[in-house]
């Protein structure tokens, strides 16, 4: 049943962070067995190796090393990728609270 | 890759360059009066600043790169001042062939540029918001 994947998701994607991130963002981003974890499992990869760069840019940039530019764009493409997971995420939860809340 | 995405790092590049472009119009700027250091030797030479269209391998969108920062070759501006320690022989001194007035023509475009890229950016990233905005609307 795909829900129980959906409830099982939670757990697996809050070891994820401690992982080292994927190689490059992008990387993976849609994954084939297409069972909810995996897919946000990848997803919360993918924000945070493009969170990690950002932050990389950032700190390039304010030693000089990096164009303003370049870091500016890595941080909001960066914004931008969290904000589309929280957003999927709550949608998630937000069916899973449905669920619980159905009457029996 | 994501169009929007695309959009604003082809942007991204546009203002790169651009701004490589402020760079040196700075520099003829602040040279606008440099002579050479012997006598009869050339002034600072105004640069001249080219781009070309960049081929990105994999979604075969064209970004902008640097492609030289040449040199002008038109004449000096030659001055009487037997006075000057650059002045050659008969008192005459080369000043560089920089034009203040082109190069802050030039300035404003560069600026206009700029902003038309930032511009550019911001709109990409509205619509990229307003997008995922619709996950967030109560159903």
């Amino acid at each position: 049943m795909k829900i129980d994947a959906a409830f099982n998701a939670p757990s697996a994607a809050a070891l994820l962070p401690s992982k080292p991130p994927a190689g490059t963002a992008g990387a993976g981003a849609s994954a084939p067995d297409g069972s909810f974890g995996a897919v946000f499992a990848s997803m919360l990869q993918d924000v945070n190796a493009s969170l990690r760069s950002a932050e990389h840019l950032s700190i390039g940039a304010l030693t000089g090393d990096v164009p303003l530019q370049k870091a500016v764009e890595a941080v909001v493409s960066a914004e931008q990728k969290v904000q589309l997971t929280t957003a999927v995420r709550d949608k998630i939860v937000a069916a899973y609270l449905d669920l619980a809340r159905m009457q029996i | 890759m994501d169009a929007l995405l695309s959009a604003s790092r082809i942007a991204q590049s546009g203002m790169s360059v651009q701004s490589e472009r402020l760079r040196v119009i700075a520099e003829n700027l602040a040279n606008a009066n440099s002579t050479g250091r012997s006598s009869g030797s050339d002034p600072y030479a105004r640069k001249v600043i080219s781009f070309r269209a960049e081929l990105e391998e994999q979604g075969g969108e064209s970004g902008i790169a640097l492609t030289d920062v040449g040199r002008d070759n038109s004449p000096f501006r030659v001055v009487h001042e037997p006075g000057h320690p650059a002045a050659d022989e008969n008192g005459y001194v080369k000043y560089p062939n920089v034009d203040p007035l082109i190069e802050l023509a030039d300035l404003r475009e560069a600026n206009r540029s700029y902003m038309a890229n930032l511009q550019m950016i911001k709109n990409a990233r509205e619509a990229v918001s307003a997008l995922i905005d619709l996950l967030r609307t109560p159903s």
